[in-house]
């Protein structure tokens, strides 16, 4: 049982750091951005170019990744925002299905059909705590996320920047009366969405294979759990990312691998009957 | 500003386009033999696709350079005519439909029964002979007169798992962990067929996954805790690799018998050696990079000059499926009832098998158990050889283990 918690608990970081990105974006301009999951792809194929191929020092390497994921999610903004952003919703929201398509061909044209490896980030060798075998990878996850969660609160609470991301999400024209660049703020949203999927990506490298599709593994899960915490609500999309990843695993072990993400799916739905707003968020209908 | 984006979005269009539905004739000639081909050369099984591509092409380049395929009215050169699966059932019913357009003689479908059979009703309604390396088992079972298989499926090579696992392994308690697709679903069957009609025992555990899962510590742990001292796998390569990797992770500490592909060259490459070494694999045959013969050692390093990687089975199987196709035109004639005539008739010997049909027109009859060593190599145990005529493992004698 705890194993399974330690696994699901990683495996929900993860969930909930796309998801923290993907609420990010639908704050601020109302739009969910279905390419999520494919930044969290391209955080890790840019994961593995700097660390494996051109071999930079970890640190630097997984820097230059997050750095350069986000840049990625600037022009991803210009292409699929900008253009659109006095068009409906809807629009927006297929134009970002339809550049997660082609980020994922891209992927495969410029790193190819194989699959990539990368050793943990601290080494191969497993933490031994009574009778749990803690690998130092999941363990690494859940530490950054918690660094990423406090970056978070700290940036949105305590700066003027982070105020200014929370006043444009809340009501651009106030925002834009104010004298706040609310252009600049929501392209720096874009920026730092990709830069939370860019931190999953590279965190990820070790313990999935990264491959052009590993982003749809992860962006259901993660929309279910913003669904679960509810829209409008950062800490909600977190743990409702972290609470489908326990789920997930819990489900797994004791109900039906067969029927795990069948048992997802019911969660997602019991939740939109009976509590569409999520458990710390908003009521969903009107957005999407 | 504008403008660029706007172009950029053009361009992306095009790109999404071209990627999505591609149709491309390779080579095109004057009086040509035409050769469909549809494999999965986008999403995460592009890593099949690719090599079984890569096969058709280095055998068709072979033929051509040779003059093409001898004929009544002189040599015609082959073209081939390609389209994306995109590992999709509904895109590979597109695809066979597009490459069907264009007239083949004849088409080569790819690895995954998941896709190969949506598409053979269409086969059987256009009457053009269909060849695969498939091991699905379903996909010879449905009396369609213009289907081959040149894999020896999972009605051979789960019942053969099962019986190495029990007589050769002397393992008692036997758990399965299989993707919850049709690939899977097919060696689960077929490892139970054998469990029970042979052994007369049930599994200890079935523990199944999706083809995106990427945690397996649920499946694992469920399987140690119910007792098993052995553990079947029939799932696809990245999953395969993933799962050595928690299972060591998480000191599962059981032996496997692993479906081929975790134990082809692609996902070796994806583990670390400790990962995987000591574990046992059912597969076609020694992947062509561990295989000493000289003949294939040259054909391994043509391959790797032509397409800057190293081939597998895959590759090697479907080098072999385009060169018996050839053969049987040129003895039959370019026509579909021809080629099927000459499916049916032809043993030919292959580079890497030899291929005869049985009743059911499964082609290819053998196939090895290997083991792992600690530098990731295929290392022979045993070879399957089953007789030409049993279209699957029931009775005891319709194959045989035989020692190296």
């Amino acid at each position: 049982m705890e194993q399974l918690l330690l696994n699901g608990i990683s495996m929900g970081c993860i969930y909930g750091l796309v998801g923290l990105g993907f609420i990010l974006i639908h704050e601020a301009v109302g739009v969910s951005n279905f390419a999520q999951g494919d930044f969290v792809m391209c955080g890790a194929y840019l994961g593995v170019t700097t660390a494996l191929i051109l071999k930079l020092p970890l640190p630097l390497a997984v820097l230059v990744a997050v750095l350069a994921t986000g840049i990625v999610g600037y022009l991803f903004h210009l292409i699929a925002y900008v253009p659109l952003r006095v068009r409906p919703p809807i629009t927006v929201l297929i134009t970002t299905i339809g550049l997660g398509i082609a980020m994922r061909n891209a992927a495969l044209v410029i790193w190819g059909p194989w699959p990539r490896a990368q050793p943990p980030f601290l080494g191969t060798q497993e933490l031994h705590v009574a009778g749990l075998v803690l690998p130092s990878q999941s363990l690494l996850i859940i530490a950054v996320t918690l660094l990423v969660l406090l970056g978070q609160y700290l940036l949105f609470s305590g700066t003027r920047l982070g105020r200014m991301l929370r006043a444009t999400a809340m009501d651009q024209e106030v925002a834009r009366l104010m004298g706040i660049p609310v252009r600049r703020t929501i392209a720096l949203t874009f920026v730092l969405s990709a830069v939370l999927a860019g931190v999953a990506g590279v965190m990820l490298v070790p313990v999935f294979l990264v491959s052009s599709e590993m982003g749809l593994a992860i962006i259901f899960k993660a929309w279910v759990g913003v669904v679960i915490g509810g829209f409008g609500s950062i800490p909600g999309a977190f743990l409702g990312g972290l609470a489908v990843g326990v789920l997930e695993i819990l489900s797994a072990a004791y109900i039906s691998s067969a029927y795990k993400d069948a048992i997802v799916l019911l969660i997602l739905m019991l939740t939109l009957l009976f509590r569409p707003q999520g458990f710390f968020g908003e009521v969903v209908a009107e957005k999407i | 500003m504008l403008r660029t984006i706007r172009r950029a979005c053009v361009t992306s269009c095009a790109v999404l386009v071209v990627g999505v539905v591609s149709v491309l004739p390779v080579q095109a000639a004057e009086e040509t033999i035409k050769i469909g081909l549809t494999v999965s050369l986008t999403t995460d099984f592009a890593l099949a696709g690719i090599q079984e591509k890569a096969g058709v092409e280095k055998a068709l380049e072979e033929i051509n350079a040779a003059g093409g395929i001898p004929g009544k009215g002189g040599n015609r050169k082959i073209e081939l005519v390609l389209a994306d699966n995109a590992a999709s059932p509904s895109t590979a019913v597109n695809a066979i439909n597009r490459v069907l357009a264009s007239e083949p003689v004849a088409v080569i479908l790819n690895i995954r029964g998941t896709q190969v059979l949506p598409q053979l009703p269409i086969i059987a309604r256009a009457g053009i002979p269909a060849m695969t390396i498939t091991g699905t088992r379903k996909v010879t079972q449905q009396g369609n007169p213009w289907v081959f298989r040149f894999y020896p499926h999972d009605g051979y090579g789960k019942p053969a798992a099962v019986k190495f696992a029990v007589e050769t392994l002397k393992k008692k308690k036997l758990a399965i962990l299989h993707g919850a697709e049709e690939f899977g679903m097919s060696g689960r069957d077929n490892m139970l067929r054998a469990m029970r009609e042979w052994y007369k025992m049930e599994p200890v555990a079935v523990e199944s996954l999706q083809p995106f899962d990427k945690d397996f510590a649920a499946q694992l742990l469920n399987i140690k805790k119910k007792g098993a001292d052995v553990i079947l796998t029939q799932t696809f390569q990245a999953p395969s690799a993933l799962i050595q990797k928690q299972a060591r992770q998480l000191n599962i500490g059981l032996p496997f018998v692993l479906v081929s592909q975790a134990v082809v060259l692609s996902a070796l490459n994806l583990m670390d050696p400790a990962d995987i070494a000591g574990q046992y694999g059912e597969t076609v045959l020694l992947d062509p990079a561990f295989n000493p013969d000289p003949k294939v050692q040259a054909w391994v390093k043509e391959m790797e000059g032509r397409f800057k990687f190293l081939p597998d089975y895959q590759a090697a199987l479907d080098y072999d499926v385009m060169k018996t196709l050839a053969k049987v035109i040129e003895l039959h004639g370019p026509t579909p009832q021809g080629i099927q005539k000459g499916l049916r008739e032809i043993k030919y010997q292959g580079l890497f098998s030899t291929y005869q049909a049985d009743r059911e027109q499964n082609m290819n009859h053998q196939f090895v158990i290997v083991k792992i060593d600690d530098k990731k190599r295929q290392v022979v145990e045993v070879f399957v050889k089953c007789r030409e005529d049993a279209p699957e493992w029931n009775a005891p004698d319709d194959c045989r283990f035989v020692k190296p």
